[in-house]
């Protein structure tokens, strides 16, 4: 993206509160366990000092989801990052450098706390060690009269911590938004919440983004007969009703995980990038500087991926944001249905108990929160739209 | 305007000293700074120069039809028939566009509605401005079609631009501008879009109706061979200004600035030799940062220190036939320079 | 005497043109129709001829931008005409191509430096330093800053890009390079540098030229032999100088009349040739420029004319210079 792009967006103001809600968003979901967990951060007792609460993100027990995992290793190596980001930036290092060079940071943290139904990579940091109910034992020793210094997160419940005596009750000071049927409390559900709806709006997507700009590219490119297979692919697609696609593949799937959410909802929605790309492909590829790569030799994959890609990416960018709030409303939409993965904190999945409950805050809260995600992507769509729209610039 | 060649006939279109400015992201540029001429009835007059030197813009604020809102008049006076179209009211534009002075554009192709049939868009001026109905606008728009040399003009009248081919686009365009019967037609690049055959035709065309109606035409262009078949008197701009002014035969045959030299030795020729050939150094200059003193000076052979500091006028140069004007220090100061020959 | 450097014989470019649901070819626009000529070393060969004449798809058909309908392109000797594009890969260093519009021509997001060298380094001959030298060589050559390597294609005007198109073409030191209307676009006093420096080039590196322009005096300042192209075919071809001194072919008189003369002490006004050029899809039949044609007679109407070989070089498809000897097949 150039910079008059970046600058156009900048000036816009919706745009703008748009890329700062997001942004706001992104650090919710990864500060999640500083707002709501019930591992203290520090624990004194007559035993000594420790610290639970870091042990405890990346302890599998408690953290089963991967993408909390993910999430959690952000938190902790965070402090490295910023480290790292400010060294770069003394050197001059550009940010493009700096984004990959954190990116695999953070994928190679990943892979190595992965659990070993993940892979072959067998755990080697044994985190599947039980998880120790502190709030139990600090009762305890203040039963026993011991003295107990402990400094909770901001709230100190997990999302997962159930508690029959407080089912569903309305928000008070010790439970900020209320509780659910199983007494979890809703506000550290919708904290974690954030974490599932980004990574399901941004992997889904970039798994159709992905599919559909090889398709579209080897169908404009080539044209001819693939380009009639895929086109025909891409119309036979485009009649069915993707909502129901997905709901029928989902209902397939025993033992869902939000990860098959994501693939799902990535191989049913490829058809319009596809097209978009396809269309901008078939035009560029009339145009001279094109010509002029093939008549210098220049192997076809460097035209289609460095020359081509990179100019057709404009609209692309629009309607993978588009796609994101998209993919987003899915996931909830399937959550309500109730054909989500039970074991992560959905919006879609509290506004559903909320509805079987008939309580007001379990309706409002996550429906507020869907609306105002997918509200906010969809502003930064429609700024970047204009601002990669010529007419529009100047 | 005392500067103005002396001429028996009154022009029918006379523009003094017209400025014309843009706002842009970067702030106010002035395009066209100083322009004066006068059209006479059935005299063909080119306004020459390269990409951004100005004419077009000239020609477009002579119908007030500058971009809005960047572009504006900042000075000057439009006179047709002594009128002033520069503070004219929008009403009395729209009768005068299309009516007394009308305009020929480069692309017919974008010029014509392409959802209308081309006699209605012929029709449409006659209804407007003479107050025909439907019928005998009707009428006269396929006779005008005729006239421009349309076949089957009754039978062509209905059809669409995208059934045409490009010059019969241009001569749709040429009919509905002078459906009107014009007293000064502008004909902006009328021929660049079209092939070398068919520019024949057109041009052609344009000479025979010129005469047949009596109209002044300023004809703007960068095609010196167009200007030397077609204009009387020619203007050459640079950089928003006039650097030349006379009657085509003397300029071409010996120009009294070295841009207007530059321009005459940058065309190959089909009938002389390669020596003559010689292309002008150089780009032209930002409208944005103009250099200083003359805008010519950092391309011209000729530059002398005079010239960084100080722009010049357009004044007839010593010995010069009538007419003829330049705004060279050079030429002004040394009559028996021959800009043609080639240079040092 | 030793080979061409390009022979092209019979070529023919056919665009289908599908109709119907299901694509069905309904018929083909006949762009290039049957051409043939021969360029030497250093040699620079003009075509002319009015849009839609097929005088671009020519040049890009040459260079396998566009396959081949029918016909032979042999470069240096060699028969590239269905060489598989792997195999044609190494020989496009040989032949090159600088485009009409510099705006198009250049990747927007690509830098100066990225156009101008990746050709050098994707075909090996330079990376590192040496193409960082090789491109500044390359840029200084064309009369651009070596600067100018870091910048972007919008950061320069008409002529510096065309420049720019004119130092990614030489690159790879090519022997063969189409100017498919390279100058069309330019101002006068640009198109003037731009073709001096072409011609430089020639000069300096020994390029054969096959020069693609609808402008007949920019043609003849360039061209050693020039042919003139109506609706796909070739219908004359002689050396520079003789074309524009006596053209034999009744659309090429009327080519040359056409032009303007830059000279307002000749003020003549030739009957302008009427009518416009017919679809390529429907060529009239006969000799393709009887319906417009001043001279035409009954057989223009129906008999294809062959090629008249005038001497000297001169090649006439024309039943006016009937008298003069055939031309052996495939002269133009």
């Amino acid at each position: 993206m150039t910079n008059g792009v970046l600058d156009a967006l900048r000036r816009d103001r919706l745009a703008r509160f748009g890329l700062h809600a997001i942004a706001g968003l992104v650090a919710i979901a990864v500060a999640a366990p500083l707002l709501a967990l019930d591992q203290p951060l520090v624990l004194r007792t007559r035993g000594g000092v420790s610290f639970p609460f870091f042990p405890a993100l990346v302890n599998r027990l408690l953290f089963e989801n991967a993408v909390d995992l993910l999430f959690n290793l952000a938190l902790l190596a965070a402090p490295a990052y910023g480290l790292g980001v400010a060294i770069a930036r003394r050197r001059g290092v550009s940010w493009r450098r700096v984004a990959v060079g954190l990116a695999a940071l953070q994928v190679l943290l990943f892979v190595a706390c992965l659990p070993e139904r993940f892979g072959p990579i067998a755990n080697p940091l044994h985190l599947e060690e039980p998880i120790p109910d502190t709030k139990a034992e600090i009762a305890a020793s203040e039963a026993r009269g011991e003295p107990v210094w402990a400094v909770f997160p901001l709230r100190p419940f997990s999302y997962r911590e159930t508690d029959p005596a407080h089912s569903v009750e309305p928000p008070d000071r010790t439970h900020w938004l209320g509780t659910d049927k199983e007494g979890r409390d809703v506000f550290a559900r919708m904290v974690f919440g954030t974490r599932i709806s980004l990574t399901v709006g941004v992997v889904a997507v970039s798994l159709y983004v992905a599919i559909g700009v090889v398709l579209g590219a080897l169908a404009g490119w080539f044209g001819g007969r693939i380009d009639l297979l895929i086109s025909r692919v891409i119309e036979v697609m485009i009649c069915l009703p993707t909502f129901f696609l997905i709901l029928a593949l989902v209902a397939l799937v025993e033992q869902r995980s939000v990860f098959h959410v994501m693939a799902i909802i990535g191989v049913t929605s490829w058809t319009g990038v596809a097209r978009l790309v396809r269309a901008e492909f078939l035009r560029q590829r009339a145009l001279d500087y094109v010509q002029a790569a093939v008549a210098l030799g220049i192997p076809t994959w460097r035209i289609l991926f460095l020359h081509m890609l990179p100019n057709a990416m404009g609209p692309v960018l629009v309607s993978a944001t588009f796609g994101v709030a998209s993919a987003i409303l899915v996931e909830s939409s399937l959550a309500f249905l109730g054909l989500g993965d039970v074991s992560v904190a959905s919006w879609g999945a509290t506004l559903n108990a909320g509805r079987l409950e008939q309580k007001a805050w379990l309706v409002l809260v996550p429906g507020f929160a869907i609306f105002f995600v997918v509200s906010v992507f969809n502003l930064v769509g429609e700024g970047l739209r204009d601002a990669l729209d010529p007419r529009l610039r100047s | 305007m005392s500067a103005a060649p002396p001429t028996a006939a009154t022009p029918v279109l006379q523009v003094e000293d017209l400025a014309i400015g843009f706002h842009g992201r970067e702030g106010a540029v002035r395009v066209v700074d100083g322009v004066s001429f006068a059209l006479e009835a059935g005299e063909t007059v080119a306004l020459v120069g390269e990409s951004g030197c100005g004419k077009s813009v000239t020609a477009l604020s002579l119908l007030r039809l500058l971009p809005a809102p960047a572009g504006h008049v900042e000075r000057g006076r439009i006179l047709v028939d002594g009128e002033d179209l520069a503070v004219a009211s929008e009403a009395r534009l729209r009768t005068l566009r299309g009516g007394t002075i009308s305009m020929v554009f480069q692309e017919p192709m974008t010029s014509l509605n392409p959802v209308f049939p081309v006699g209605d868009q012929v029709a449409e001026a006659l209804v407007v401005h003479h107050g025909l109905d439907e019928e005998a606008a009707r009428e006269a728009a396929v006779a005008m079609l005729a006239r421009v040399g349309i076949p089957a003009a009754e039978a062509r009248a209905d059809e669409y631009p995208h059934q045409l081919s490009g010059g019969m686009r241009q001569r749709v365009m040429i009919a509905m501008a002078l459906a009107c019967r014009p007293r000064v037609l502008l004909a902006d690049e009328p021929t660049t879009a079209l092939d070398v055959t068919v520019q024949a035709q057109i041009l052609a065309l344009l000479g025979d109706l010129q005469r047949e109606l009596g109209m002044a035409v300023l004809l703007i262009t960068h095609d010196l061979g167009v200007v030397a078949q077609l204009a009387r008197r020619m203007l050459v701009m640079y950089a928003g200004r006039v650097v030349e002014e006379g009657r085509v035969e003397d300029v071409f045959a010996r120009p009294r600035h070295p841009y207007t030299a530059g321009l005459l030795r940058s065309i190959p020729r089909l009938d002389r030799s390669a020596a003559a050939f010689a292309p002008i150094e150089g780009s032209v200059p930002d409208p944005r940062a103009l250099p200083p003193g003359c805008a010519f000076h950092p391309r011209c052979a000729h530059a002398e220190p005079r010239c960084r500091g100080e722009a010049p006028v357009l004044a007839p140069p010593p010995g010069a036939p009538r007419g003829q004007r330049a705004a060279c220090f050079v030429t002004a100061a040394r009559p028996g320079l021959e800009l043609l020959e080639p240079g040092p | 005497m030793s080979a061409p450097l390009l022979r092209v014989s019979a070529l023919v470019k056919h665009f289908p043109v599908s109709a119907g649901l299901l694509g069905r070819m309904s018929g083909a626009v006949r762009a290039v129709d049957g051409i043939s000529f021969e360029i030497a070393r250093g040699e620079t060969l003009g075509l002319v001829g009015e849009s839609g004449c097929g005088k671009s798809t020519a040049g890009r058909t040459i260079l396998r931008l566009l396959e081949p309908t029918a016909g032979r392109i042999e470069l240096e000797g060699r028969d590239v005409t269905r060489l598989p594009l792997r195999a044609l890969r190494p020989l496009r260093r040989a032949m090159q191509i600088v485009f009409q519009d510099p705006s198009s021509s250049l990747n927007p997001r690509r830098t100066v430096g990225e156009a101008v060298g990746e050709a050098l380094r994707v075909h090996g001959v330079a990376r590192g330093a040496a193409l960082d030298q090789r491109v500044s060589e390359l840029l200084e050559r064309v009369g651009l800053p070596a600067a100018a390597r870091h910048r972007h294609p919008h950061e320069f005007s008409g002529g510096q890009r065309q420049r720019i198109g004119i130092a990614r073409a030489i690159a790879l030191e090519p022997r063969f390079v189409v100017c498919d209307e390279a100058v069309s676009a330019l101002d006068v006093s640009i198109q003037a540098q731009v073709l001096q420096l072409l011609v430089r080039l020639r000069e300096e590196l020994g390029l054969a030229y096959l020069f693609i322009a609808h402008d007949l005096s920019v043609v003849s300042h360039v061209s050693h032999r020039v042919a003139v192209m109506y609706l796909g075919r070739i219908v004359e071809l002689a050396p520079a100088r003789r074309l524009f001194a006596g053209p034999a072919h009744p659309y090429a008189q009327a080519l040359l009349a056409a032009v303007p003369a830059p000279d307002p002490t000749r003020r003549h006004r030739p009957a302008p040739l009427a009518g416009e050029p017919p679809s390529p899809v429907a060529p009239p039949p006969g000799c393709h420029f009887h319906p417009r044609c001043p001279a035409a007679m009954a057989r223009c109407r129906s008999e294809a004319p062959p090629v008249y070989d005038l001497g000297g070089g001169h090649f006439v498809r024309c039943f006016l210079a009937e008298g003069a000897p055939l031309a052996p097949d495939g002269s133009l």
